[in-house]
């Protein structure tokens, strides 16, 4: 069945079995590879996308549940030419390891920001709850946010 | 291919004409986080789901003076985000925001936690002590039922093969009230392996009046224990009483049958589900002793220096 | 290569190779990898624990639309393949299943739904077994049998002084009996096994630890010609031990070979982690006895493991035997493994260390207790420093300094380094560099130690049900190892002055291609930027051990270092006699320039820089010998690395303040801080990941992970709703790390290795802390439930022994 999207910015009609979730949708049908399945069971949020700007699982929802929301992938965010604010921090800080859980917690990390621009460590490792980081990267990921959040204070960003 | 149909009913009439036409091959999804990952894993087979994500009239809250509504399609983290200083607001979003991670949380549902009936459910134990009424509908008619009415077994309802959750409805007590939630899991994101809930009210602002104290994660379905409760009947607020607090605990933990399972063992759910009454009751009871909420739309009371 | 020397990019942290990819989520991992016509397989596996296969009927299979072709034992050779470090040793299919999930056949077809659709549709007929879940069980005469060589491999025993007199002389002696259950990787990001054949060849595309090892078993997998395998190790998502070689990937080769067709075979988050490796299930009987005065007498450790269904080793790592023995005057170690019909158990992050490690830690501090001494002060008194000698064996060589041919053959190696390199190196059998004793010191003052503890088994903090203390834990383990092979690494320059490193490492999140490429660009002298590196294609990297054991910066760093010293020398000898006309001792580079030596000079003393060649100048120009410009130059090590098991190890030390609620047994980590000798750092934030990964990762062994069998050994819990792991939430989230940089004379720039020992240390840190709050030692993992037991247990004993009050 039509199934209609819309994903960082841009419409899409797809044709879909109705059982596709937004993750198989995302990355087989329009190659957001970004969007990451690991445990496949709603556990891990390395699925992780952001609907109406709120963190959501994608690997259990039906695409077809996704109609009529906007849809964000790490896509979206930046490129390697253009980099968000929060990717840069990320690399800065070096908040990452293996890179899986990567995308899904700079996607909840952005929606954290967007509530609430000045977290302390506490709060961002609780808005992170959902992701786990299998390296460990912790301590450099939530360094990684509350870098970003003073560098977009400083440059009037969001 | 493994697949199955797809309908999306725009009101609740469509969905039970659509459930009443296709009977128990149909099933109900609205987050999906349960029925698609048994799905998946094969512990279950469909040929229709019914999306009620869609019906717009399912997911609205409502208050009045004596009662909450809560609609059924009322997402964990709507639910954990909301902002107040009403007791049940309190008591329900931090309740919510301890359940499952934020990102499932944007999609889980409190009738979907409610209808799935897991033992450890944290919302079914919750609305169980807050003696909350599910609203039931179906063609041949609609019909409310007392929580303790609606949770059958494990992942049993009281739900017919045509009928589906509507709103569930939590009654607001006149008397100043108090509710606690209190679990205990391995790690931070975890079932509960034991759980209480407690909903204190106090008439004359020292001692409880009216309580309700109910175990989860420890038997089939939320287990009420009213011997606890009557114990507690009586008690100072600001002084509790550790025997009454203990006796309560006991008695709470008689009214449950916990089984061992790869969580935790039987014995740890027994030792354990008496702590954390006695917390859940200290928990409710301070938060009346500071008389921190006003039941809505009633004025404090004044001279009690509170 | 002096740690003293002033360094350009070591000790600098610059944003990793692949870092723009992993923020903007482009990376390709096995799961993206996709091949043009390829194939999904699926693999069909045992519901027995053990079992015969008498029959496989796949008809009804292969009429599946979509369905493309199966194989079975009857397809696959009839010949053993080994893994690294005797992880594995088994045959494809042989048509016998060892485990509930042992590989039985596969299945091609269009898309993974119909392959996986297509596994129902084969009709299997078992033979069931008699089978054995547990190491002691298997001993047992009259035992199922699960390899064919046996259950049980020879013990693999350390022993020195005379251990019978140091019993008797040992003032005090402490006992335990600790059983580990199995921690499973659990890793992120699954993998994949993308095989393809063209004629006689095939190239094996997936997420290896070690890609050279995989090509080696394909090859003998298939008895075929090592020219013909080719094995291409993609960006991983995390390992720790749990791909290295895999049979999934000798069934996606023997499937892609029966289809004639590439073929993709794609494990599920399930099949990770019940279906391919875990860590052994471990029993640790010790006792070890030290003087009154807190020196210890002996230690001497009994160590079980099993190897479940495939593994064939027959010891773990246990590198705590040169920790806390090589000061010890008499002692014995003996470690055995025996098969079982669990899923195959094999090498994860800290092998022995972790356990073995933790349960000499926890003697060491009942010592310590009764001897009166704090745990830094016992620590301090009676672990390891460098020139200690060392005791630990390793695949049963013992290495012991008395072996005149040992020790000769050691020094023949090592004297193929030029002399001016090797002037610090070390003696062999005596711990070069790194400790934990000045680490203790200054991490315990930086964690404000001695105002928190205030006596064993004594809370700081005492309120209601809450009860605080602090503890702290050592570790160790080895830098990589070479017996059963070398690590080995190329350095090319291109004309242009850039500059590619070829090195087979594993790409599990270590970042090691940039610290590697670091390491290259300190020693050439050429920006970090214009050198790139070639981690996972065995066509174009020489075969290399791999990322394991921890390898790579001290072994894999080493001959990167030799090699980038090799094709130096290379550029400084074609540019003293083509342009400068002098020496190449004369000669160095700087930010991809050559200078002479002399200007170099001047220039740091505050005089301008001049007379430089750019590389690429050099390299194009026409040459007097070729009359044409180099094309490129080839670095490659012309010395041998002297055997790191005979010197180097790294060290851990942690500190962790915690809280333990007795009515509910819930632990609280409340602060930790993380102390690495590591020697040099390479790249201070990269190390800083590696140490608290590792220590989130054995704080998880601590606290909460453990894989639950059933009696048909089934894993009970293969998800992460049941297997638990540490979240942001469970772990401070401003965890610190320290470093003690005490400097290696022979790893690359005074580095040594790091990944392990970090994994080691937090677990006797939490189970000592937890002592300290409630007065019980719990063993692992320290759910609330086993806290709360633990508590009941001790109440009721001293309600026993206090007459029944």
């Amino acid at each position: 069945m039509v199934v209609r999207l819309h994903v960082n910015g841009q419409r899409h009609e797809l044709d879909i079995e109705p059982h596709e979730t937004l993750a198989e949708v995302l990355r087989e049908r329009l190659g957001l590879r970004g969007v990451r399945v690991s445990c496949g069971e709603g556990e891990c949020g390395s699925c992780t996308v952001l609907l109406d700007g709120v963190p959501a699982t994608s690997c259990l929802m039906l695409a077809l549940q996704a109609e009529g929301r906007e849809i964000t992938t790490i896509e979206d965010l930046g490129t390697e030419d253009d980099l968000h604010p929060l990717q840069q921090a990320f690399i800065d800080e070096q908040g990452f390891q293996c890179g899986v859980c990567t995308p899904g917690i700079i996607l909840s990390s952005k929606a954290l920001l967007d509530r609430n621009p000045h977290p302390t460590a506490t709060e961002v490792a609780g808005a992170l709850s959902g992701h786990v980081c299998r390296c460990g990267a912790y301590t450099q990921i939530v360094r990684s946010v509350l870098r970003a959040a003073e560098e977009m204070e400083v440059r009037g960003e969001r | 291919m493994r697949t199955f149909e797809y309908l999306r009913p725009a009101t609740v009439v469509e969905a039970c004409e659509m459930k009443a036409e296709l009977g128990s091959k149909a099933r109900f999804i609205a987050g999906g986080t349960d029925l698609m990952l048994e799905w998946r894993r094969g512990a279950v087979s469909l040929s229709h789901v019914v999306d009620l994500s869609f019906v717009r009239d399912m997911r609205a809250r409502a208050a009045t003076s004596t009662e909450l509504r809560l609609g059924a399609t009322e997402t964990l983290g709507e639910l954990a985000a909301a902002d107040g200083d009403e007791w049940w607001k309190r008591v329900l979003a931090s309740t919510a925001s301890r359940m499952a991670t934020p990102q499932l949380r944007t999609l889980a549902t409190i009738g979907g936690n409610v209808c799935h009936a897991s033992p450890c459910a944290d919302m079914a134990v919750l609305l169980t002590a807050l003696d909350a009424v599910v609203a039931v509908a179906a063609t041949r008619g609609a019909r409310t039922l007392a929580a303790a009415d609606f949770f059958v077994g494990v992942n049993q309802t009281a739900l017919a093969d045509d009928e589906m959750v509507t709103w569930i409805g939590v009654p607001l007590p006149a008397a100043p009230t108090a509710a606690a939630y209190q679990r205990v899991s391995r790690t931070s994101v975890d079932l509960a392996q034991a759980s209480a809930a407690v909903r204190l009210s106090s008439d004359d602002g020292d001692t409880i009046s009216d309580a309700r104290v109910v175990i989860g994660a420890c038997a089939p379905t939320p287990a009420r224990s009213q011997e606890a409760e009557r114990a507690l009947l009586g008690m100072s607020l600001v002084a509790p009483d550790e025997k009454a607090l203990a006796e309560a605990g006991r008695l709470a933990e008689r009214a449950t049958s916990p089984i061992s399972d790869v969580r935790c063992a039987e014995e740890y759910r027994r030792e354990v589900s008496k702590v954390l009454v006695r917390r859940a009751v200290l928990e409710a009871a301070a938060e009346l002793a500071r008389g921190a909420a006003p039941v809505a739309g009633r004025p404090r009371r004044a001279g009690r220096g509170v | 290569m002096s740690a003293d020397k002033r360094h350009g990019v070591v000790g600098t942290s610059p944003p990793v190779k692949d870092a723009a990819q992993k923020v903007c989520g482009t990376l390709t991992y096995p799961v993206d990898f996709e091949l043009a016509g390829m194939l999904h397989g699926a693999i069909l596996r045992s519901e027995h624990p053990h079992a015969r296969v008498l029959s496989i009927d796949a008809r009804r299979a292969l009429d599946l639309p979509g369905v493309i072709g199966v194989v079975t034992h009857e397809e696959a050779p009839d010949l053993e393949w080994n893994g690294t470090f005797f992880n594995y040793r088994g045959r494809i299919f042989d048509g016998i299943a060892r485990f509930v999930g042992d590989e039985i056949g596969a299945v091609a077809a269009t898309t993974p739904e119909v392959a996986h659709e297509a596994l129902g549709l084969i009709a299997v007929e078992y033979e069931p077994l008699p089978a054995v879940f547990d190491a002691e069980a298997a001993m047992l005469p009259g035992a199922p049998q699960v390899q064919t060589a046996g259950n049980i491999r020879e013990p693999n025993v350390v022993e020195w002084g005379d251990l019978q007199a140091a019993r008797s002389a040992a003032d005090e002696v402490a006992v335990a009996d600790v059983s580990f259950g199995s921690q499973q990787m659990a890793p992120m990001g699954r993998n994949a096994a993308i095989a393809m054949w063209s004629g006689g060849s095939v190239t094996l595309h997936t997420g290896t630890q070690t890609p050279s090892e995989v090509k080696d078993a394909i090859a003998e997998a298939f008895g075929m010609p090592r020219s013909r395998v080719r094995v291409v190790g993609l960006p991983l998502g995390t390992s720790f031990g749990a791909f290295w070689s895999n049979n999934f990937m000798m069934v996606a080769c023997l499937l892609a070979r029966k289809v004639r067709r590439p073929v993709k075979i794609e494990l599920s988050n399930t099949e990770c982690m019940a279906h391919v490796k875990r860590r052994h299930e471990e029993r640790c009987r010790a006792s070890m006895g030290a003087t009154a005065d807190g020196d210890i007498a002996f230690i001497d450790v009994h160590h079980l493991f099993d190897n479940g269904g495939y593994g064939f080793k027959d010891d773990v790592g246990y590198l705590v035997l040169d920790l806390w023995g090589a000061r010890v005057p008499a002692g014995r170690f003996v470690c055995q493994g025996v098969s079982t019909n669990l899923v195959t158990a094999g090498c994860m992050r800290g092998v022995g260390d972790v356990t073995m490690g933790s349960v000499v830690e926890r003697l060491a501090d009942q010592l310590a207790e009764r001897c009166g001494l704090d745990p830094l002060e016992f620590r301090i008194r009676n672990q390891i420093r460098p020139g200690d000698e060392l005791r630990a064996a390793w695949g049963g060589h013992l290495l012991r300094h008395d072996e005149q041919g040992y020790e000769r053959l050691i020094d023949d190696v090592t004297r193929q380094a030029p002399a001016a390199l090797r002037e610090n190196w070390p003696q062999h059998f005596r711990l070069s560099s790194g400790s934990t004793v000045e680490m203790l010191r200054s991490a315990a003052e930086e964690f404000g130690w001695r105002e928190k503890f205030v006596g064993w088994g004594r809370p700081y903090f005492a309120e209601g049900p809450v009860r605080r203390a602090v503890g702290v834990g050592t570790g160790i383990h080895c830098c990589g190892e070479e017996m059963e092979g070398n690590t080995d690494a190329t350095v090319r320059i291109m004309k242009d002055g850039s500059a590619k490193l070829f090195c087979s490492i594993g790409r599990q999140g270590t970042c090691a291609d940039t610290t590697q490429a670091m390491v290259a660009a300190e020693t050439l002298g050429i920006p970090l930027d214009l050198i790139e590196v070639e981690a996972g294609d065995t066509d174009a990297c020489p075969w290399s051990r791999g990322s394991i054991a921890s390898t790579t910066m001290f072994r894999t760093g080493f001959k990167t270092w030799a090699a980038a010293l090799d094709a130096k020398r290379q550029l400084l000898e074609l540019a003293g006699r083509e342009v400068f006309d002098c020496p190449a001792a004369d000669l160095d580079i700087r930010d991809g320039v050559i200078y002479t030596t002399a200007a170099l000079r001047a220039a740091d003393s505050g005089g301008p820089l001049a007379g430089g060649v750019p590389i690429p100048y050099l390299m194009m120009r026409d040459r007097e010998d070729t009359f044409g410009p180099t094309d490129s130059i080839t670095g490659r090590p012309d010395f041998p690395m002297p055997p790191s098991m005979a010197f180097a190890r790294h060290f851990a030390a942690h500190f962790v303040d915690l809280e333990v609620d007795v009515e509910t047994g819930k632990i609280r980590l409340l602060r930790y801080l993380a102390a690495q000798d590591s020697g040099t750092v390479v790249h201070p934030k990269v190390l800083e990941g590696q140490v608290i990964g590792g220590a989130v990762f054995g704080a998880g062994f601590a606290l909460c992970e453990q894989l639950h069998f059933d009696e048909q050994g089934r894993v009970m819990n293969p998800t992460l709703s049941d297997y638990k792991v540490l979240r942001s939430t469970d772990f401070p989230p401003e965890a610190t790390v320290i470093f003690a940089e005490d400097p290696e004379p022979v790893g690359p720039f005074g580095a040594r290795s790091a990944g392990e020992a970090p994994t080691a240390a937090p677990t006797p840190a939490i189970a000592q802390a937890v002592y300290n709050a409630i007065g019980v030692w719990v063993d692992v993992p320290m759910t609330p439930e086993r806290v709360l037991l633990a508590i009941e247990a001790q109440r009721r004993e001293h309600t026993t022994a206090s007459g029944g009050r």
